[in-house]
């Protein structure tokens, strides 16, 4: 049970700071207009 | 005789850090689970990659100018959303190329609250003729450089009259507030037309990047929370094509718009020039263009401005009218202009493509 709700803690909050990072990735990607190499790089 | 009684057994927790498939009481179980927030481990980062991932590749791939059309709904903010709804029209404009004979109308849309929408639906609706799709991409407190995005996106070979609503205000608007608007814009759209242009006036725009996710993120994002509430809770919301909600325009016209300065005129005029050419390149014929004269507060700005608004719509062969709201700060398009815009539109009818 114990392990049960740690294991739940983590998948929460690896979703959260997964959300952070995707909002983090699509600034740089949009910002970082004097840094080409991310122009071409993903999408 | 007594009955024999029964000792309390006790608290017998369990350790908080036990990892037993025993049983074990709330505390233990709810510690277990904050130490699982709080405590970073292999498996949250491994998630946190995998989510961030994932939404950047569905969204990337998924949320696009067509989801946007087709299933735009789901970032409503309520009924009557005026920015959604243009947003929509306008990339259903693009993705179903150039639609039947239409007026086109761009720029401010003011307090149209005051007429009542039963008369203007009387004046764009005739029996006796089928009159042009009215389309009505006005915004609220509009600043030309919205007008200017919205314009770059008008497919090519559209047989429309366009039409431009101007207001003193909007032509003193800064435009170093064009680059602020583009950070936290009102519209799902950008184009290259309006990135050119800032570009031409020294400011420096966000770049575009041909995924609509990545290039619309901020108005995506400023949405995010009207998705959630629209999944948990579905509502109906359909186009409102005549804006005569008075209470949702209101919360429109109370957005700040600082820096007003005359200086700013002469630039946005160059860009109100700029976008006549573009608009009279895609539709084949000038634009109409309106100007509600504002309140007494502007009349200075307004006498320094209308001279070079004749001057650059003589040069272009452009219609000019001249509009003053009776009593009003900033009144809308009155029923006697639509009546000279139905009148447009009979003749846009009438000429051959």
């Amino acid at each position: 049970m114990n392990r049960t709700a740690l294991i739940c803690g983590q998948l929460i909050r690896g979703a959260f700071l997964g959300g952070l990072l995707a909002v983090a990735l699509l600034r740089l990607f949009s910002i970082s207009a004097s840094a080409p190499v991310f122009r071409y790089a993903m999408f | 005789m007594t009955a024999p009684t029964i000792a309390p057994a006790g608290n017998r927790e369990l350790p908080p850090d036990a990892d037993t498939d025993g049983p074990a009481n709330a505390s233990s179980v709810w510690s277990a689970f904050v130490r699982g927030l709080a405590s970073s481990s292999t498996l949250s980062l491994v998630v946190a990659f995998a989510v961030a991932a994932t939404i950047s590749f569905l969204g990337s791939q998924f949320i696009t100018e067509k989801w946007v059309v087709d299933h735009g709904e789901l970032l409503s903010r309520g009924d009557g959303d005026l920015e959604l709804d243009i947003t929509r029209s306008v990339l259903a404009l693009q993705r179903d190329g150039p639609p039947a004979p239409a007026v086109a109308l761009l720029g401010e849309l003011g307090n149209e609250s005051s007429y009542p929408a039963d008369e203007l639906r009387a004046v764009w609706s005739r029996p006796d003729a089928t009159l042009p799709e009215l389309v009505d991409l006005r915004l609220p407190a509009a600043t030309l450089y919205e007008s200017l995005i919205l314009a770059g996106q008008l497919p090519r070979g559209w047989r429309a009259q366009p039409v431009i609503v101007l207001s003193v205000d909007e032509l003193l608007v800064s435009p170093r507030n064009y680059v602020a608007i583009e950070n936290r814009p009102r519209l799902g759209v950008r184009s290259h037309l309006a990135g050119f242009e800032l570009r031409s006036i020294g400011l420096q725009p966000v770049p575009l990047r041909r995924n609509y996710f990545v290039d619309n993120q901020s108005f995506l994002l400023s949405r995010g929370r009207a998705a959630i509430t629209n999944l948990l809770a579905p509502r109906s919301s359909g186009t409102q094509q005549w804006r005569d909600d008075a209470h949702q325009l209101s919360r429109y016209r109370t957005r700040p718009i600082a820096n007003y300065h005359m200086v700013s005129a002469y630039v946005n005029l160059r860009i109100l020039a700029h976008m006549m050419d573009h608009l009279t390149k895609v539709s084949g014929r000038p634009p109409v263009l309106l100007f509600l004269t504002a309140g007494q507060e502007n009349d200075l700005a307004f006498q320094m401005v209308a001279p070079k608004i004749v001057e650059i719509a003589a040069e272009r062969g452009a219609k000019i009218g001249w509009i003053k709201p009776g009593g009003q700060q900033r009144g809308g398009l009155p029923l006697e202009v639509w009546q000279a815009l139905r009148d447009e539109a009979l003749q846009l009818q009438e000429s051959q493509p």
